[in-house]
């Protein structure tokens, strides 16, 4: 119930919810006139619009008698007036964008992580247990050492070199966003023996994500444990699990040692046995290193020149140590190991070009194929080159290696040699201009030989000058208690040193010594105190030995190319060298000998030179080239060095 | 917390294009340091009113509520915690459960612009300390926390791991002593203050790449 609010009805009426009248009252007192059961429409309502009905109005009223009749019957004159009260001022709303929200666009990348370190399979058990299971959770490291770790951190980090050839941004960015090397090498389940040098970190860095490269760092600035190290990282991450390596048979053991030395977890199996256990070697998948050496290739090619969907093996990394086994492109050699299946391809060497650039040409051919053409002029080689090789000289990098000091010992003949070397001379010239064009490259060979071998020794009298120099100098090795090393080309002339030295308990490495036992005559040298002297042959021991225990180098002969013998010198003079390497150049004046030097030293000269000139080359790698450059010896220039014409037919 | 040999760390920060404007990038690692995911932002830029509106506070609405928020919801991997270089990042804090560490490291990255938030090396206050090459006083970490508006920094706590000096959030979700323990199992495997440096060279190769 509620009242009404007109003025004019209100004191008489009340009205329900519906607005249907309920009762009438008397205004002035209040009193209750009548109250409406029910109700029905009232024509006193006020037009238009009725502003309240009575339903079911039944009972009778006296309404001549009421005065309210005449009210509710008048009309109601209602009058209207208006006032202007003036227009609104117009506001003006400035409204500003203040996006909650704005969609910010995100570009996202997912990386494959598979970490599955090898394990190693019926290997030499005490190397694995001294490195942490890789299988370990970190948790399972004490505390400590992670703290000695983090309080270890360097202040620069070697970052994984992006190649250039890797295109999308997804590999791209795999790359730059692993690790820096230093994190890497430095996990408690990787265990280093030695702490390795910055330059060698970038070259990890440089190899990591290189699918064709050249390692070509000077000799004995540590390739091999670079290869190794790229190597173990790389089946770390899970992204190599079947790698060749290829390396002259000589270093196969070697290889191995240093495997086992770097990557002691890595199971390494040498292809070697019968034909058919070779068979068998090459096609096992569940061993992570295999070596081969590149005589056992060309034996072997039916064994893996097969495609993938014949059964034939797919190597994901094929690395071919000493290289320059295969820059003649028509070898045997080359054919076969181009004939490997494989997804990556590095070349290890630290002569990448001995005798012209075209020797790059055939490294190529095993890298990328048809990347390079033999004729190429030099300028435009290195410029396509440069990305793919990393090249460091010890005097760039190894600035506290202790020096190498060369002294060229020229000596004369005796007077025995003398004569048997003049006669021997004068015949085969005689001999070979007789020749006219019938005359041969070996039958210059063949002179030289001669007349080299009676530099070392003469022949009828056993007479040598070179001898006695250098028993006087191993003499005063022996007493300071140091060790030398004796190269020379042909066994038969370490043969008789062994004769002339034995007071120095000398030991042999050469052709005739068995691959089995030269890891016995390495282990001698190094151990044996009474040990002072080893003979070695440039052909087995210029490459791949760690002999820095050496001080002295003997270069009894020369080599006909100098590249071999800064192989041979830089056994001893090497990482883990712990003082100077004094190397003696044996030189016979007025012989062969030094019409051969006169050579080799102007050529090599002139290459500088001309490579000096060239360093402009916007690849940070392109003095790869000069560096590792050294002309061996010509047709020309050994028919020139008894002043021979090279006959015509064999010019073409 | 999941298991150390489990567990994923992200790292986000900010970087400034001067032409560009800014552009977040998050790293996701695993507990050897080895990246799982990475996302990068396209570069975004506060309009007028935006700067005149937030005021003080813009920063901490544009690289933690914008950008770092983004970032975080955008990965599929939840990582146990979260770091950042940068303090208005934690602001993202009210926005993501995961915890936000901040990280005071000292080198300058390249492609950084003025800031002034720009970090001030605080790695081990004991070393090349001498006359011969002073210090611009270093402040502290909280210090630096304190500097940027629109962000309770009274949850966070200064923490050292390793040689870094963190602030650690205490989170009724995840107490400071858990992060701190994640923290610390991994400081073998990830130098906590060098991802970002791989953050910056990701995101700039994608913007050459853009």
């Amino acid at each position: 119930m509620q009242t009404l609010l007109s003025e004019k009805f209100v004191s008489p009426f009340a009205v329900d919810d519906n607005n249907n009248v309920t009762h009438l009252s008397d205004s002035s007192n209040g009193t209750l006139l009548k109250t409406f059961e029910t109700c029905e429409m009232l024509d006193f309502v006020p037009k238009p619009t009725p502003l309240y009905s009575v339903h079911r109005f039944q009972i009778p009223v006296a309404v001549a008698d009421n005065p309210w009749n005449h009210l509710l019957s008048q009309k109601n004159d209602l009058r209207t007036q208006s006032i202007s009260v003036g227009t609104s001022p117009k506001i003006c709303v400035a409204s500003m964008p203040i996006t909650v929200r704005t969609k910010i666009d995100v570009r996202s990348f997912c990386f494959l992580v598979t970490e599955t370190p090898p394990q190693k399979n019926g290997r030499d058990e005490s190397a694995t247990t001294s490195a942490v299971s890789p299988q370990e959770t970190i948790s399972e490291l004490p505390l400590e050492s992670h703290q000695e770790d983090a309080a270890n951190l360097p202040t620069k980090y070697t970052r994984i070199n992006v190649p250039r050839d890797a295109i999308k941004l997804e590999d791209r960015l795999n790359y730059l966003l692993q690790p820096p090397l230093e994190l890497l090498l430095g996990q408690p389940t990787l265990e280093m023996p030695f702490e390795p040098f910055p330059y060698q970190r970038s070259g990890v860095s440089f190899l990591y994500a290189a699918h064709h490269a050249i390692l070509a760092d000077e000799m004995g600035l540590g390739k091999t444990m670079q290869a190794i190290t790229t190597i173990r990282l790389l089946i770390r991450s899970g992204e190599l699990r079947n790698i060749l390596l290829v390396c002259p048979k000589p270093l196969v053991t070697n290889w191995q040692r240093e495997f086992n030395l770097w990557a002691p977890e890595i199971n390494v199996q040498v292809i070697e046995g019968t034909p058919a256990r070779r068979k068998w070697l090459w096609q096992l998948d569940n061993v992570p290193v295999r070596i081969a050496n590149y005589e056992l290739l060309n034996r072997d090619l039916e064994y893996f020149d097969r495609p993938r969907s014949q059964g034939g093996p797919h190597f994901d990394l094929v690395v071919l140590d000493e290289s320059q086994r295969i820059k003649n492109q028509n070898s045997a050699t080359s054919h076969a190991v181009r004939a490997l299946s494989r997804s990556r391809s590095w070349a290890l060497t630290g002569t990448p070009v001995e005798n012209s650039p075209n020797d790059l040409v055939g490294i190529f051919e095993f890298l990328s194929p048809g990347y390079l053409s033999t004729g190429m002029k030099t300028s435009t080689m290195s410029e396509l080159v440069g990305d793919y090789i990393l090249r460091r000289t010890k005097d760039k990098v190894l600035t506290d290696l202790p020096p190498k000091i060369i002294r060229d010992a020229n000596l004369e003949l005796t007077a025995s040699q003398k004569t048997t070397y003049a006669q021997a001379e004068e015949d085969g010239t005689i001999r070979l201009n007789d020749m006219g064009d019938s005359l041969t490259i070996q039958n210059v060979f063949e002179l030289v030989l001669r007349l080299k071998q009676i530099c070392n020794f003469d022949p009828l009298t056993g007479d040598s000058a070179k001898l006695e120099r250098l028993l006087a100098d191993i003499e005063e090795v022996a007493a300071s208690g140091r060790k030398a090393i004796i190269f020379s080309q042909w066994v038969e002339t370490l043969i008789k040193l062994r004769d002339y030295l034995a007071d120095y308990h000398p030991v042999e490495y050469h052709g005739k010594i068995p691959s089995k036992q030269r890891d016995d005559v390495i282990r001698k040298f190094r151990d044996n105190k009474d040990c002072h002297v080893i003979l070695m042959s440039y052909g087995a021991g210029s490459v791949g030995l760690n002999l820095q225990f050496a001080s002295y180098v003997f270069l009894f002969d020369r080599w006909w190319n100098p590249a071999v013998e800064d192989q041979a010198i830089n056994r001893a003079h090497r990482i883990g060298a712990a003082e100077p390497v004094t190397v003696t150049r044996f030189l016979i004046a007025d012989t062969i000998e030094e019409r051969i030097d006169k050579v080799l030293q102007s050529k090599r000269e002139l290459f500088e030179e001309i490579m000096s000139c060239a360093q402009g080359f916007t690849s940070p790698h392109a003095h790869a080239l000069s560096g590792g450059m050294s002309h061996g010896m010509s047709q020309e220039d050994i028919f020139g060095l008894f002043n021979l014409k090279v006959p015509r037919v064999r010019k073409n | 917390m999941a298991s150390e040999a489990t567990a994923y760390f992200g790292f986000l920060t900010v970087t400034e294009n001067p032409r560009c404007g800014l552009i977040g990038g998050y790293l996701v690692l695993n507990h050897a340091g080895r990246p799982v995911e990475f996302h990068c932002t396209s570069p975004i830029r506060p309009n007028r009113a935006q700067e005149i509106l937030y005021g003080a506070t813009l920063e901490a609405f544009l690289y933690g509520e914008q950008i770092a928020q983004t970032l975080i919801n955008r990965a599929k991997i939840k990582p146990v915690v979260v770091i950042s270089d940068m303090p208005q990042v934690l602001a993202a804090q009210e926005f993501v459960k995961t915890p936000l560490v901040f990280i005071a490291k000292s080198q300058k990255r390249s492609g950084d612009q003025e800031n002034k938030f720009k970090i001030v090396p605080q790695e081990d206050s004991s070393e090349e300390n001498n006359d011969e090459n002073p210090k611009i006083s270093t402040p502290s970490i909280s210090e630096m926390l304190t500097c940027v508006s629109g962000i309770n920094m009274s949850r966070w706590s200064e923490q050292k791991v390793g040689r870094r000096q963190l602030a650690v959030p205490e989170l009724s979700t995840c107490p400071a002593t858990e992060t701190i323990a994640a923290l610390e199992l991994v400081t073998h495997a990830i130098d906590l203050a060098e991802p970002f440096e791989r953050i910056c060279l990701a995101v700039e190769e994608a913007q050459k790449a853009a």
